[in-house]
């Protein structure tokens, strides 16, 4: 099965590239079977190499070079591929799921102007991911990092006709480019470094790496740049609540699922590197636990139901970061698979009802949807339970793994701890919020909608189905052992690839084992993880469910509200701080500096000559006398010359 | 007691058939009143055709050397410019009846002028003795003093002869005081031996600081004749005065003639010692001339005048290239710039068709109505600038290579000064072309259709292509 | 492949430029220009199966004893290394593509603008092949009479201006390139370029160095153009009809950044070692400036023209890094810049013909009606921006590699350049196609026809080909690339010293310098090629320093 490997790369571009070939003649029907055919086959050639690779036992990467791409003295980098436990699990998520959302589109973006150029987008997209999670090298991964942005940045931008859309998509590819320099510098240094920019040649450098302990910290430093941007962490995230603009199904795919998720698979790839890092990984850590909590809160006053997911997914992320920043990759890839199960089920939820609302989002018009769309109403519920962290749901398994890694975590892991379950009580708070906005309470719907409001077509419940299923289930690859024995197949599986950052950390003679904790405080934690987020139900239920409390309108929200509700200004202080003031540079040197200083001085010279030429020509009189004067001059002045100067 | 042979008869043989041409229309136009000159100009062009062979025949026999008692020598540079001197004046005679007619001039003396005036710049050039030298370049003066004034129903024509009359008899007695220093400096009027005590120092008396001012005086007379600042006066005022194709000759003809008087002087010299005062002198000089008469040029409108400073400026370059030793370069530079000064003049002689001033505004969009002329000008202009692949840039790399060829500061200095210049001078020359070809709206001289002049057509167009084609088949 | 190649290839344009004037029809003149140009392309892409990769000299030699003359001795003199060859067939290729892409654009005096077409045509050929000093400043002059009046009888409002900035800027430059190569003639007593990049360089003093160095320096800076000498560009682009844009950004630029590959590198390495910060970080500059002041602009050729200024600031960035990435890099980035500008201006020229506007403002929301268009031009500006997969990803990376070795910082500012580029390009990007449809003039606009698509669409393979498979491009510049690093190597500059003897008292034996080809040996380290010269910020390969791993160490101390 793993010979076949190379088709799951490229029966995606393939497809992208037969329908963006004939995309205007083609009919939507023959475009949606490709485009689904081009991502449902290597989902399944994935399930097979699976199997195929072993990957309980396997502890050697199955590598495979297609081309040569760039070789320039040391510097060898080929389309080559590299099949591990790593990019294999990646490749299963950005597949599967992909293909759930490739269905669920048919159905979503039905009738709609721009259905084959959609499709395109989509394979194009799973194209590149897959380019980024299976690379054997930095730069191929960097090719992957960017394609991915150019889809978002294309698919964002969809309806290219909105100019709103068309900001968020700029917005979005250039926050990613500031992200993509730090990744670019990080390659650079690693290769300068290292001599080479394959996984494989890193990893055996690392051990003689020791005299770069400290530049080690940048090198990281400058990756996790990369990451930020990419998977909006602060302070790069302010492009993913706008990049909602885009179709819902990319923000389930894209926005969700997988591409902002590309920073936390970077790291784990590298995570010899971040491991060996004396200080790099707490400020991984930190940034990951502020921005999930800064995220969380912001999502308490969002009344657009899209904008609430993002910044729940913002904050996910950041729990994802702080995994990673803890050194407990295992614990962070979970909460990755089982964030993108139910994180797509909700935005695909979300989705299948402003679908069926005729695309409104705002929750202060919709309410008591459950009587109207049984299947969305089940499943988000689902999704709901999951992110919120209760037992026995996916959710809850991943966060609880991340919040204990975090407490036993040196030094400042019990700050992170708290961090992290302030997140998680607020996360279960505004996400029960939205539920009973959107499906409980007393109706607030146009009555135009109302009258063809109905439930959504198969391959929009189909998908919704199948995700309910992995949110409610993934949980239970990885079960803490004070609960039944437990079970970690996950930490099993990724055993050979996370191994390497130990065995550098040994050949160094440094440790980071986190301290272990006793199986009561293990208790205490899951039970304060679990307790907040009831808690957070309870008081949500309390306020929308009991009190049938109804956000204000816009310019109503008052004090602090006022300020969640505008997501603390960020957007006008970077608008204000960085955008209006390089503008303004750019046009000092636009006017000043450059037409008037530099061309002005160059036209400058000319303007001298001409000046002393007409200045001279006032000594052309025309009179003979001046003339004749000026040779008389000219014969004292060469005579007396000759005369004192000598032969 | 001398007696001349065969052989010193055969080597001024050039002068003496256009001597005695010259002195035999004087004499035959009191008896043959035509005033169809259609005659005189094919005996003129055939009396130059045949000093031309004689002057190319005079190279094998008699061969160089001296002659007339070592009054005159031939050499390959004297030769060549002879030649220069020939070719000018012929394309001239072909060039001048048209415009003649325009100014309802008949004046058959026009062309034993030309022919007097040939010979002066002959002995000019060929002879050894001072005073030769100083007859030949005084027949040269007058010749030129009436031929400027033939207009005579002209102010312009007029004022330009008077001034270049006064100026010119000034500066003949500087050349004549000179003269008569050197003598006293060294009790000889040969050229070699006036001017022995400048270098030789086994000679060194009181008596060489004669020698030095009256060299001095006789640059000052030379310069006056190069148009060299501060002697460059004259050169507007009088080149825009005169009959245009009259302004081409003197551009080439007289120029060449000067500047190989120049070179004859610095080739008496044994050695170029680039240290000596006298050099040093010239080199700023030269310097000063270019400098200026680019700065000078850029503000002009009236093409001719533009060409009367753009010629200071090469006048300029042509003595640096003398100071630092050239000499084949300077006379391949002479015979391209001659060529490029009579296509210029024939063509605006052309377009100013005996009426108006040619400015860069009359010749607006001239390529729509009158291509080849507009190419010629292109061409031209572009040459002058010296812009590759053309005769002037090929003329000004020799010599400037030749000025490169020595660690001599000075060398130095004159190679920088003269590229700035030329990357000065495109300015002026570029207008031309920014004109004629990149205007809109069009000038006086684009509207007017002019008919075709058989003889400014042929002027113009040999001389083009010469400057076109010439340097791929022959250097220096 | 007769001998004579290069010269037949450089000078068949004449046959148009003789035949042209004697037609009488406009279709008639366009046909002939059209096939005059396909035939000079289509003979010299032999030319690139004909090189032999692995040979380092110069090759399609054609040499031809010219003016022979005691005291200058000029050949004719005809040779290509791997960077010319690309930029020779590059530049037969765009003229192919500009003279059809004149086909409607140019209404008035056709006849006059195809003959200066393929005058330049040979000038700009010429420049590329010629292998004497003297015969490259020949062409390299030529070409700026057709391309001036290209600008000024063709182009814009400002027209005339623009022309005369162009010329004037370019001859100062020039003026003092002939007076450096008359010295280094007198010096050397050759002007053949392969004699003078192995020569003692003791002949010379190092003022004289000097002088020479940046007076060929400067006139190459003017071309490129190198900040602050950038000015004529703008106006000269924006003025330029599409003909005259393309081949402006697409050829007539490279020719700088090639005059500093050929000439002012390997004739004095030890100057351009010792002054390569300052153009570095001159062209750091260049690319910051450039594209800021490109983000402002409302005229979207002038955007372009800043643009260029910014992607040659990496070209000379690159080569100045002297490590074999950046150089490979910065001499891709020429090609790349060719291409894409290229593309984006004759888009621009495209369209333009429909509206008669440059002026941003005027479109917006175009996408709609005329979506092949957008799709070319989103194509253009992402391979312009760098994405990897295109042309762009390639050269930048490289150069940005490179200048991280050399200099950390540099790299990292240069490094942000790239967020600038896809800020104005994106912006540029959305305000021409994206958003509402503002302008109700252009509702009716007509999307691209047969021919013009015809034009671009093998500009777009040749964007996937370079970012996907350079090889094929890369395996000519490699020999370029070692003669250039060799070249400017301390061993070189040793070899060149005139010393016949090491301090041992061995003999030093010429193993890069002995001949043109010999600098084409493999490349050693850059620590050994640049000594001292690579300067304290470099970073150092952590294999230089002790390989034993921590736990071994602690081993033997054990023991």
């Amino acid at each position: 099965m793993l010979e076949l490997f190379p088709l799951i790369i490229l029966l995606p571009l393939l497809g992208a590239f037969i329908n963006g070939l004939f995309y205007r003649k083609m009919p939507n029907l023959v475009a949606a079977w490709i485009g689904n055919l081009a991502v449902a086959i290597p989902f399944f050639i994935t399930l097979g190499s699976l199997f195929a690779y072993h990957p309980m036992e396997n502890t050697v990467p199955h590598l495979f070079t297609l081309f040569e791409w760039i070789h320039v003295g040391n510097f060898q980098v080929d389309f080559a591929y590299q099949v591990d436990q790593l990019s294999l699990y990646m490749t299963l998520i950005i597949t599967g799921i992909g293909s759930l959302i490739h269905l669920y589109s048919v159905g979503y973006m039905h009738g709609e102007e721009g259905f084959n150029r959609f499709f395109v987008y989509l394979n194009l997209f799973i194209f590149s991911m897959l380019n980024l999670v299976l690379g054997d090298n930095l730069v191929l991964m960097f090719l992957g990092w960017e394609g991915v942005g150019l889809c978002s940045y294309l698919l964002i931008g969809f309806d290219y006709h909105k100019d709103s859309a068309a900001n968020a998509g700029m917005k979005a590819f250039i926050t990613n480019r500031i992200g993509d320099v730090g990744f670019a510098v990080g390659i650079f240094l690693t290769y300068w470094y290292v001599g080479s920019v394959r996984y494989v040649d890193l990893i055996n450098a690392l051990p003689y790496a020791l005299p770069y302990k400290e530049i080690i910290n940048w090198v990281a430093l400058a990756f996790f740049i990369g990451a930020i941007g990419k998977s909006a962490q602060i302070p790069l995230y302010v492009w993913l609540p706008d990049a909602m603009a885009g179709p819902t199904p990319v923000s389930a795919l894209i926005h969700a699922a997988t591409m902002v998720t590309a920073g936390v698979f970077m790291i784990a790839r590298l995570n010899p590197i971040f491991y060996a890092t004396t200080w790099a990984s707490d400020y991984i850590a930190i940034t990951g636990a502020v921005t999930a909590l800064f995220a969380a809160t912001i999502g308490l006053q969002q009344t657009d139901i899209k904008k609430v997911l993002a910044y729940s997914t913002v904050s996910q992320l950041g729990y994802m970061f702080l995994a990673m920043g803890v050194g407990a990759y295992t614990a962070g890839m979970f909460h990755l698979m089982t964030h993108a199960f139910f994180k797509a089920l909700m935005f695909l939820g979300s989705g299948s009802v402003i679908h069926a609302m005729h695309h409104e989002q705002d929750m202060r018009n919709m309410g008591n949807l459950k009587n109207y769309m049984k299947i969305t109403w089940i499943t988000f519920m689902i999704g709901t339970l999951a992110i919120a962290g209760i037992p026995p749901f996916s959710g809850f398994f991943s966060k609880d793994l991340i919040l204990e890694k975090a407490y036993s975590h040196h030094g400042i892991g019990p700050i992170l701890w708290g961090i992290g379950i302030a997140g998680a009580f607020t996360t279960a708070f505004y996400m029960f919020r939205l539920v009973f906005l959107t499906f409980y309470g007393e109706e607030r719907i146009d009555v135009h909608v109302k009258k063809h409001l109905h439930e959504s077509p198969w391959q929009i419940t189909v998908p919704l189905v199948l995700l309910a299923v992995g949110a409610a289930f993934a949980g239970f690859l990885q079960v803490p052992h004070i609960l039944g024995g437990g079970v970690h197949i996950l930490e099993d599986f990724f055993k050979p690839v996370f191994e390497q950052s130990l065995k550098v950390a040994d050949s160094w003679g440094i440790t980071k084992e986190p301290h272990v904790i006793s199986e009561s405080t293990e208790w205490i934690l899951l039970l304060i993880s679990v307790g907040v987020a009831g808690l957070g139900i309870f008081l949500s239920y309390n306020i929308f469910q009991v009190k049938k409390t109804v956000p204000p309108k816009d310019e109503e929200f008052q004090g602090m509200a006022k300020v969640l509700y505008n997501k603390y200004y960020v957007d006008e202080i970077y608008d204000s701080t960085i955008i209006q003031p390089v503008m303004q540079i750019s046009d000092a040197l636009a006017e000043d500096v450059d037409q008037k200083i530099i061309d002005g001085s160059v036209l400058g010279i000319g303007r001298f000559f001409s000046g002393l030429s007409s200045y001279l020509r006032k000594l052309q009189t025309g009179i003979v006398g001046d003339y004749a004067l000026y040779i008389v001059l000219g014969a004292i002045v060469v005579v007396f010359f000759l005369f004192y100067k000598g032969a | 007691m001398f007696t001349p042979e065969w052989k010193d008869f055969l080597a001024i043989m050039p002068s003496l058939i256009l001597v005695t041409g010259g002195l035999i229309f004087l004499v035959a136009q009191f008896f043959l009143h035509s005033n169809d000159h259609r005659i005189l100009r094919f005996i003129t062009g055939f009396l130059l055709i045949l000093a031309l062979y004689y002057t190319v025949e005079s190279s094998t026999n008699p061969g160089h050397g001296t002659y007339f008692s070592g009054q005159i020598r031939l050499s390959s540079i004297t030769m060549w410019l002879n030649i220069i001197y020939i070719v000018t004046a012929l394309l001239t005679v072909i060039a001048s009846p048209r415009i003649l007619s325009q100014h309802e001039i008949t004046f058959p003396e026009f062309y034993p002028l030309i022919l007097f005036a040939v010979t002066g710049m002959f002995y000019m050039t060929t002879s050894l003795d001072l005073v030769v030298i100083f007859v030949g370049l005084e027949l040269l003066s007058i010749s030129l003093y009436v031929l400027i004034g033939m207009a005579k129903n002209e102010m312009s024509s007029l004022e330009a002869t008077l001034k270049y009359f006064l100026l010119g008899a000034f500066s003949s007695g500087f050349m004549l005081m000179g003269i008569a220093f050197l003598y006293g400096g060294s009790g000889t009027t040969n050229l070699e031996g006036a001017l022995k005590p400048l270098y030789d120092l086994s000679l060194y008396t009181e008596t060489s600081v004669y020698t030095r001012i009256g060299f001095g005086f006789l640059l000052v007379g030379i310069g006056f004749k190069i148009a060299l600042f501060p002697f460059h006066s004259w050169t507007p005022d009088v080149y825009e005065g005169a009959l245009t194709t009259m302004t081409g000759f003197m551009a080439s003809g007289p120029k060449a003639a000067a500047m190989g008087l120049l070179l004859v002087l610095f080739t008496t010299f044994p050695v170029i010692d680039t240290n000596s005062s006298w050099t040093y002198l010239l080199g700023t000089i030269s310097i000063l001339s270019m400098t200026f008469g680019n700065i000078l040029a850029i503000q002009q409108d009236n093409l001719k005048r533009v060409l009367a400073y753009s010629s200071i400026s090469h006048a300029g370059y042509v003595t640096a290239g003398i100071v630092c030793g050239a000499t084949n370069e300077v006379i391949y530079y002479l015979l391209m710039y001659a060529f490029m000064n009579i296509a210029g003049f024939s063509i605006i002689a052309y377009l100013e068709n005996g009426k108006h001033i040619v400015t860069y505004d009359s010749l607006k969009a001239l390529v729509l109505k009158k291509p080849y002329t507009a190419f010629g000008l292109l061409v031209i202009f572009f040459s002058l600038a010296g812009i590759p692949p053309l005769g002037g840039f090929w003329s000004k790399i020799f010599l400037f290579q030749k000025i490169a060829e020595s660690e001599n500061p000075l060398n130095r200095i004159l190679l920088i000064a003269g590229m700035l210049n030329s990357a000065i001078a495109i300015y002026y020359y570029l207008r031309v072309t920014v004109s004629a070809f990149m205007a809109e709206e069009k000038g006086e001289s684009t509207i007017e259709s002019i008919p075709m002049s058989y003889g400014l057509t042929f002027s113009s167009t040999v001389s083009v292509l010469f400057v076109l084609f010439v340097w791929i088949f022959y250097q220096p | 492949m007769p001998e004579s190649i290069l010269s037949i290839i450089i000078f068949s344009p004449i046959v148009g430029v003789i035949i042209i004037p004697f037609l009488k029809e406009d279709t008639q003149v366009k046909w002939i220009s059209l096939l005059v140009t396909f035939f000079t392309f289509i003979i010299s892409v032999p030319l690139l199966f004909a090189f032999n990769v692995n040979s380092s000299e110069l090759q399609f030699i054609h040499r031809v004893d010219w003016i022979l003359k005691e005291n200058l001795m000029i050949d004719y003199y005809l040779g290509l290394d791997g960077v010319a060859l690309l930029l020779f067939v590059l530049t037969s290729f765009l003229f192919f593509l500009s003279s059809a892409a004149s086909w409607t654009y140019i209404s008035k005096r056709i006849k006059e603008f195809h003959i200066s077409l393929l005058l330049l045509e040979i000038g700009v050929l010429g420049v590329f092949a010629a292998a004497n000093l003297v015969l490259f400043y020949v062409f390299w002059e030529l070409m700026l009479i057709p391309m001036a009046l290209l600008i000024g009888v063709w182009g814009g409002e400002r027209r005339v201006y623009a022309a005369v900035k162009f010329f004037i800027y370019t001859m100062a430059g020039s003026v003092l390139m002939l007076a450096a190569i008359l010295i280094l003639y007198f010096k050397a007593n050759t002007v053949n370029i392969e004699q003078i990049s192995t020569l003692d360089l003791t002949m010379f003093s190092k003022e004289l160095q000097l002088f020479l160095f940046f007076a060929f320096a400067l006139s190459f800076a003017i071309k490129i153009p190198v900040f602050p000498l950038h000015t004529w560009l703008p106006d000269a682009h924006t003025e330029a009809p599409t003909a005259g844009s393309v081949i402006l950004a697409g050829v007539l630029l490279k020719m700088g950044t090639y005059g500093f590959i050929r000439f002012c590198i390997p004739f004095f390495p030890v100057i351009s070692l010792e002054y390569k910060e300052v153009l570095m970080i001159l062209s750091v500059i260049g690319i910051i400036y450039g594209a800021l002041v490109a983000m402002v602009q409302s005229d979207a050729k002038k955007l372009i023209a800043y643009s260029s200024v910014s992607h040659l600031g990496f070209c000379t960035l690159g080569l100045l890094t002297f490590t074999q990435e950046g150089v490979m890099g910065g001499m891709i980035q020429m090609i790349n810049h060719g291409v894409s500008t290229g593309m984006l201006f004759l888009l621009i020229g495209m369209i333009y013909e429909r509206t008669h506007t440059r002026a941003i403002v005027d479109y917006g929301g175009i996408a709609k009606v005329v979506p092949t268009f957008s799709i070319f031009f989103v194509i253009a500006m992402l391979s312009s921006v760098g994405l990897p997969g295109t042309n762009g990803f390639v050269g930048e990376f490289l150069v940005l590699l490179g200048t991280l070795k050399v200099n950390v910082v540099l790299g990292i500012i240069a490094g942000t350049g790239v967020i600038w580029a896809a800020g104005y390009l994106l912006y540029l990007t959305k305000r021409l196609l994206f958003g509402e449809l503002t302008n109700k003039e252009n509702e009716l606009l007509s999307d691209l026809n047969t021919r013009e698509s015809a034009i671009l669409v093998p500009l777009v393979v040749l964007i996937f080909w370079l970012g996907i498979y350079p090889k094929t491009f890369m395996k000519y510049l490699e020999p370029s690339v070692r003669v250039y690093l060799n070249s400017a190597s301390l061993q070189a500059i040793e070899e060149r010293s005139g010393k016949k003897y090491d301090p041992e008292g061995k003999p030093i034996a010429r193993n890069y310098t002995r001949s043109y080809k010999s600098l084409g040996a493999s490349v050693s380290s850059i620590e050994n090629r640049l000594g001292p010269y690579l300067g304290q910020y470099a970073i150092v390969n952590l294999k230089k320093h002790d390989h034993t791993p921590q736990k071994e160490k602690q081993e033997e101390r054990e023991n």
